[in-house]
């Protein structure tokens, strides 16, 4: 999150950039993480024949 | 306006003059249907979910009054006991995926931008695929009865073998809705977080987010956590089913049981993902009307965080009859009995809200005091249900079909009713019908206990779910609860007109603030609210004064000096 102090010396446009490239940021760690989940689950149920 | 950019990226072109040499940042909407197929804003989008919702819902309420129907006497009157379960399996399955997810998610859609001071929601290009995904996941789900052998008839939980070896070709299809469906709660879930975690107005702190924000920063939370084990379980059940492999076939050395752990490690959080959005609806309607700040904003969102940190560690008080060891049964009891801890300080602190407020009762806060009662009386059910030697006796009756209901529908269903009266005024600058609002919510909460209550004593007695014939001696509370039933039905005619009313002929709202007491960001854009909104981020003493959890002026004066 961007502190007001920070965000008083952006323009507007910067400010929208920078809040998109973070949340970019965020939804790849997530996404990765909920692929990872579902590996898993797979993963711990698959017996060795 | 271009059809490949978002509206963010118009608004950054046009700060910059790149897009075409002109500022197109402040157009109003496309015309026409594409404008539903191809836009990116967070209000057209959280429109199409509550509209996909509401038609879900109505299709999943005709199922119910099938099976309603069907029960209104003993034995088999209108449809074949093949046909009833999949009447069951598919109502419970639309209901949950199809619509009182969806409507949270379309509520989500429309206010966390607005609550939190954003622009729109962080990838709007992901927010229209992951709605328009829902419609083609819906229609294949619903097509599915169309299809030689029928369409899945073995209940919402889809227990191997009857949805491995057992079940119609269909079930393919099924599992393909399925991983539609929650591929589209994962993107739902991760557009939340990211715009939460990254496009809060500059100074807004975690603490300082409205609840209804909180519940569903958690609920996302939740959604990453558990949808990809459903996704898990329906791949495993693909390839049990039509690549040789053995996960649940006893006979190839799989184990069925083990399909009930992997669903209800999904299927208890899942109720959580119902009904904490719930939680944030009520902790914003309540303060409004009693004209109170929140009690206790603090204890709500740890206690939220308490309740979706426990919801991982019961799923097994859905399968003590599986046979488990005496430990398991005993740690899962305790374990979910603790889970009333959190939710009772959420109860209390709404009572405590309301204590001595100046309450006036109009459409929203009559269903968010349903709610809170109503709901508690879902609690309390379900606490029975969890004390594990009383579950052997309910376990697979109508009491746990009353309990559910109580919890989904008085719970989640009359809270997102809730909002939208709540809402719908900002929504479309237009007021409903408030006459006909409040016979719509008396008719529809006495039907509903009619419906439901006598459910409780139908398991009680020893009934069964999920059968389309019963004993004689069940008669009785089945043909009230039918009754109840259609009644029930009925009074969502009267919510479709008065919802179409409001939108076509409702008197013109033109204050900001639509409730006098209402608090919150959203109340500070125009009404109704422009197609884009907050062009310039709040303040942070806006965001302070409009916070519904500050008590006093110098508490805030505190706040804003740090």
């Amino acid at each position: 999150m961007i502190s007001k102090e920070e965000a008083s010396q952006m323009s507007e446009q910067e400010l929208l950039e920078r809040q998109r490239q973070g949340a970019r940021r965020t939804a790849t760690i997530i996404g990765l993480i909920a692929f990872g989940i579902f590996m898993l689950t797979l993963f711990l149920n698959l017996k060795p024949s | 306006m271009s059809t490949t950019t978002t509206d963010l990226e118009n608004e950054i072109a046009g700060l910059t003059g790149t897009h075409g040499g002109h500022d197109d940042a402040h157009h109003g909407p496309q015309k026409g249907l594409l404008r539903w197929v191809k836009t990116t804003n967070h209000k057209d989008i959280g429109t199409l979910y509550l509209w996909f919702a509401f038609i879900m819902l109505l299709v999943g309420g005709a199922m119910a009054m099938v099976i309603r129907a069907e029960l209104f006497q003993p034995g088999l009157q209108l449809v074949e006991p093949q046909f009833f379960n999949q009447m069951t399996t598919l109502h419970g399955l639309i209901m949950v995926f199809g619509a009182i997810m969806p409507a949270f998610v379309g509520l989500a859609n429309w206010q966390i931008p607005l609550m939190i001071g954003a622009k729109d929601m962080a990838l709007p290009r992901m927010n229209n695929w992951s709605f328009w995904i829902l419609p083609f996941a819906g229609a294949m789900l619903l097509s599915t009865m169309f299809m030689k052998g029928g369409g899945p008839a073995f209940g919402w939980t889809f227990y191997a073998p009857l949805s491995t070896t057992f079940a119609p070709e269909s079930t393919d299809f099924f599992i393909f809705a399925i991983h539609m469906l929650g591929f589209s709660s994962i993107m739902g879930a991760i557009n939340v977080i990211a715009t939460i975690m990254n496009m809060r107005a500059p100074g807004m702190k975690l603490m300082d987010m409205p609840l209804f924000v909180w519940t569903w920063l958690i609920t996302a939370f939740l959604l990453i956590a558990a949808m990809p084990v459903l996704a898990g379980a329906v791949t495993m059940m693909l390839t049990d089913r039509n690549f040789g492999t053995s996960f649940f076939d006893a006979a190839g050395g799989g184990d069925p049981v083990l399909f009930q752990h992997i669903f209800w490690f999904f299927g208890h959080p899942e109720v959580y993902i119902m009904i904490l959005p719930a939680f944030g609806v009520i902790s914003q309607i309540i303060p409004t009307f009693a004209r109170k700040p929140l009690f206790g904003y603090s204890s709500m969102v740890y206690a939220t965080a308490s309740i979706a940190l426990l919801s991982f560690a019961v799923w097994a008080h859905h399968m003590f009859l599986t046979g488990m060891p005496v430990a398991g049964q005993m740690y899962f009891m305790y374990a979910t009995i603790m889970i009333s801890v959190p939710t009772g300080v959420k109860v209390f602190n709404w009572v405590t809200t309301m204590w001595r407020g100046s309450i006036s009762f109009e459409t929203p806060m009559l269903w968010a005091v349903a709610f809170v009662i109503l709901f508690t009386i879902g609690g309390f059910s379900g606490l029975m249900l969890g004390i594990a030697p009383a579950d052997i006796q309910y376990h697979d009756t109508y009491f746990v079909v009353a309990h559910f209901h109580y919890v989904l529908v008085t719970g989640a269903l009359f809270s997102i009713i809730a909002a939208v009266f709540y809402w719908l005024p900002k929504w479309c600058g237009r007021m409903y019908n408030e006459k006909l609002s409040k016979i719509h919510f008396w008719w529809a909460v006495i039907s509903v206990n009619v419906l439901f209550f006598p459910q409780h004593f139908l398991g009680l007695a020893g009934m069964p779910r999920r059968i389309p014939d019963y004993s004689l001696q069940f008669a009785d509370f089945n043909m009230i609860s039918s009754i109840g039933g259609f009644a029930f039905g009925a009074s969502f005619l009267l919510l479709t007109y008065i919802i179409v009313d409001c939108i076509r002929n409702g008197e013109p709202v033109k204050e900001a603030r639509v409730w006098e007491s209402a608090k919150g960001l959203e109340w500070t854009v125009p009404t109704p609210a422009p197609y884009h909104t907050f062009d310039e981020p709040p303040e942070k003493a806006l965001i302070l004064s409009e916070s519904s959890h500050i008590h006093h002026v110098s508490e805030l004066a505190g706040a804003t000096a740090k």
